[in-house]
């Protein structure tokens, strides 16, 4: 069987390079996690004080969401989310290719446009560094 | 004791060197048919015992009854059995610790058996072993997915579950009539899943209001055909 | 608009999404993602947020059917939910390792409901006959809770026919605790 994703030392490497290099680009991060589609912390940073293993769970728990109203609505899979609050804007999107999530919180001074951006290119970076994922647990989400 | 089998029944028979005697008749209790088998029932007491019980439907293969495992084995669906046969004799034993069973186990839930002759057996009337004035109440639901069974049943059951009731009563809340309320604490007190007390309090119910919609359950009743 | 909410709860593999596709008049909406933990439960997907399946009682009337993740890192769900629910059907497979113990868990987490007479367990796979059996899950909710009477049946998910049995034994259960008056009941005679 092959090992899970959150537990794939060469995945949690090149994660945490990844968000590094993304803390690097907007210093405005405050938290940034890649995490399983089913809910599992892979890798994180942060600045501040959170529970990475329930963070993973819930943005997994949005993502699907997310996913859901698209197919609704017939407009396709989501491509980020975004919620705003009075204390920061969290956005979270999938790593192409991959049945993995990168979801970051960001100061409320950054731009959601840079925010965005930021965390587009990182998701792209780490695709390519990333061995395309087995088929098997690339199960499409089932509506 | 050799068994006289159904075409299709084994040669051999698990049950052959058990001594079945008849069971005691109830004293000042004259019943034949599923009655017989109810009243002989119900005087083996809770269960798990150690008997065993052979009923002997006249033109059918017999039922065996293992009351050590709470189940019975039939050669044909229970409901195949004519609902008022023509006569059942009722033999039964009593086994020692260590005798094998007398059927492939698990065999089939003793509720199924007792569900369907409990209903039925004594009509509308009360069973001989049921006392005036006392009220009824669940100690466990029966599995009404393995039971045939209608709306007015589960609902019946639903009020048993939370408050003492006598037939009168029973009907009166669940929105039935009288003779399925005693019919079902009839089978309910056969199959030993309600409590009877002498002493329990009327169930005083919430009055409804005149223009209080119709429940949930009727709603949902006549949406699934139920 | 009258909305009734029904919770479909229990571990992970227990049938929760197939019991809602059962019911469900709309096609259900599934929450489903690659499941990590092939090695604890072997399914391809898991539900990671709700399903959502429904049943029209008229124009402003539904019965609103909610499948919860089974697994407890999600029980931020379970806590939304279960504030708008009327009752729940808690669903186990008899074949799973500590299939009763697991119940309780899962009970102790749902107490508001359960002490509510808001609960029905469906007992899954007991024909593999591997399993404590149906006994064994009565025996442990009366030894929890003796003035509790919960229903608990064996159940197919797949059997549309018996997931109404079920529903409908909930629905019927809660209504008829609701009748009671609370307290004082008058002396028998």
């Amino acid at each position: 069987m092959n090992q899970p994703i959150h537990q794939d030392q060469f995945v949690i490497g090149e994660g945490h390079a990844a968000l590094s290099g993304m803390c690097e680009l907007a210093p405005s991060t405050i938290y940034a996690a890649l995490l399983t589609d089913d809910g599992f912390d892979i890798v994180h940073v942060s600045r501040t004080q959170t529970e990475a293993s329930r963070f993973a769970s819930m943005s997994s728990s949005i993502q699907a969401l997310s996913d859901a109203v698209g197919h609704e609505l017939r407009i396709g899979d989501s491509e980020y989310v975004i919620m705003g609050s009075a204390q920061g804007h969290v956005i979270q999107l999938r790593i192409p290719g991959q049945p993995i999530v990168l979801a970051a919180l960001f100061q409320p001074h950054e731009t959601l446009g840079k925010a965005l951006s930021t965390a587009r290119l990182t998701a792209e970076r780490l695709a390519q560094r990333l061995p395309a994922a087995a088929s098997a647990a690339m199960a499409a989400p089932n509506f | 004791m050799t068994a006289t089998w159904a075409q299709g029944a084994p040669t051999e028979s698990r049950y052959s060197g058990v001594g079945f005697e008849p069971a005691a008749e109830a004293a000042g209790v004259a019943v034949s048919g599923w009655a017989r088998v109810a009243v002989a029932v119900h005087a083996v007491g809770p269960t798990p015992a150690p008997v065993v019980m052979r009923l002997d439907v006249a033109s059918y293969a017999p039922i065996l009854i293992d009351f050590r495992e709470r189940a019975f084995e039939a050669k044909l669906p229970i409901g195949q059995y004519p609902s008022a046969p023509d006569s059942v004799l009722v033999h039964q034993a009593t086994m020692a610790e260590g005798d094998a069973a007398v059927f492939p186990l698990p065999g089939a839930d003793l509720d199924k058996l007792l569900w369907r002759v409990g209903f039925t057996c004594f009509g509308d009337a009360p069973a001989p072993w049921l006392i005036p004035g006392e009220r009824y109440k669940l100690n466990r639901w029966p599995n009404f997915v393995e039971l045939t069974h209608h709306m007015d049943h589960i609902r019946m059951a639903a009020a048993l579950a939370n408050a003492h009731y006598s037939a009168d009563e029973l009907a009166a809340a669940a929105g039935t009539d009288r003779s399925s309320a005693q019919r079902l604490i009839n089978a309910f007190t056969l199959m030993r899943v309600v409590e009877a007390s002498a002493v329990a309090a009327v169930p005083v119910t919430v009055p409804a209001r005149a223009d209080a919609p119709r429940s949930l359950f009727r709603r949902l009743r006549e949406k699934l055909g139920m | 608009m009258a909305e009734h909410v029904i919770l479909f709860a229990g571990p992970m593999g227990a049938g929760k999404t197939t019991a809602i596709r059962s019911l469900s008049e709309i096609e259900v909406v599934s929450t489903e993602a690659a499941n990590s933990e092939r090695h604890v439960v072997d399914k391809a997907t898991t539900t990671v947020a709700l399903d959502y399946g429904e049943i029209t009682l008229g124009d402003d009337d539904k019965v609103r059917l909610y499948g919860v993740p089974g697994q407890k890192r999600f029980d931020f769900m379970w806590a939304i939910l279960k504030k708008r629910a009327r009752g729940m059907i808690m669903l186990v497979n008899d074949d799973a390792p500590d299939a009763v113990q697991t119940m309780i868990e899962y009970l102790d987490d749902f107490r508001d409901l359960y002490e509510r007479g808001g609960v029905i367990v469906g007992v899954s796979r007991t024909d593999l006959g591997v399993g404590p059996g149906l006994a064994a899950y009565s025996a442990a909710l009366q030894a929890q809770r003796p003035d509790l009477i919960v229903p608990v049946f064996t159940v197919d998910p797949r059997d549309a026919g018996q997931m109404r049995t079920v529903l409908m034994t909930l629905i019927a259960n809660i209504e008829m605790r609701a009748m009671l008056a609370p307290a004082a009941e008058a002396v028998a005679p």
